[in-house]
């Protein structure tokens, strides 16, 4: 009986890495390994690139993701625990740059996890599956909505 | 006791006073702060879970997650309460389960149990807020206040 239960436990402890792997899948939802933008041959996300590129180098933010078509730009950051009581002025502060870099983009930009998870998840899918600009536009509509919801 | 009372006692008062402080048991009060602050940590990490759990599987943005999550932590303790485990909770921690929001399903639940026997309308219906009547009254006014001297403060003070 004891060999029995003690053989089950070592089944269980011997899978259990792969459990774990498959639970993660290979990705930290805070952190992004890559440089935070999406690139495909039909929307040159270039200045997506360049918006995450200006982001990052601040001090307070802990790491940016965007996604931009022509003539929009989405900007999701998370910022650094103890810089969030600056949370309003960082916003603003944001905003402005990026208004200040790109003149011609409807620029969009929020703090919310919420926010950072699905544009990442948007970044990710517009990378694979090749999505029109009309497409990515429609979607950062639609997640320029969820952030301007208050209640 | 004040030391204004204290006076006016007669002198074998007073010596039994003396004798009695000595005697009674000492308020754990470290104690109490620790286990007050380990389980309230934990009532508070399981509403950030619920929070991120409405964040991620439906529509909820961080701004907009807090009041489902309050209305499930309220929710739950009124279940645990009903089933008698939230009392024992509290017996343990004290403020760790009386100062989060939970603490307030807790008083409108135990409160209704007490005055069950006294029917439905006159002792459920009556008494239900009995405890949890002052948290809504004072949350309330304590609200207003806050609202007015903000809008005090930005209309005529020049702030925000």
């Amino acid at each position: 009986m004891g060999i029995i239960l003690i053989g089950c436990l070592m089944i269980g402890c011997a899978r259990e890495p792969e459990v774990k792997k498959q639970s993660l899948q290979g990705k930290n939802m805070i952190q992004l390994s890559t440089d935070g933008t999406a690139k495909t041959a039909e929307t040159r996300q270039s200045v997506a690139e360049q918006a995450v590129a200006q982001i990052k180098q601040r001090g307070d933010i802990r790491d940016a993701v965007a996604v931009s078509t022509n003539k929009k730009l989405l900007l999701a950051y998370q910022v650094k625990q103890m810089a969030r009581f600056r949370m309003k002025q960082i916003a603003k502060d944001i905003q402005q740059q990026l208004e200040r870099l790109f003149p011609g983009h409807d620029v969009t930009t929020s703090s919310d996890l919420k926010l950072f998870w699905k544009t990442d998840e948007l970044r990710g899918k517009i990378e694979k599956d090749r999505w029109s600009e009309r497409k990515i536009n429609r979607e950062i509509d639609e997640l320029k909505r969820l952030s301007e919801e208050r209640t | 006791m004040a030391n204004e009372k204290r006076k006016n006692l007669t002198p074998v008062q007073q010596e039994y006073h003396v004798f009695e402080k000595e005697r009674e048991t000492k308020r754990p009060v470290v104690k109490n702060c620790f286990r007050a602050f380990f389980i309230g940590g934990i009532i508070c990490t399981l509403g950030q879970a619920v929070s991120y759990f409405y964040m991620y599987f439906f529509d909820f943005t961080e701004q907009t997650a807090g009041n489902p999550t309050v209305a499930t932590m309220v929710f739950l303790s009124m279940i645990l309460t009903g089933i008698g485990v939230y009392d024992r909770i509290a017996q343990f921690a004290g403020a760790g389960t009386a100062v989060p929001v939970t603490g307030f399903g807790n008083a409108v639940i135990s409160a209704a149990i007490e005055h069950r026997t006294e029917g439905f309308v006159l002792g459920v219906g009556a008494n239900m807020f009995k405890l949890a009547g002052s948290v809504i009254l004072f949350g309330t006014f304590a609200a207003f206040v806050v609202a007015l001297v903000k809008t005090i403060a930005v209309k005529w003070g020049g702030l925000g």
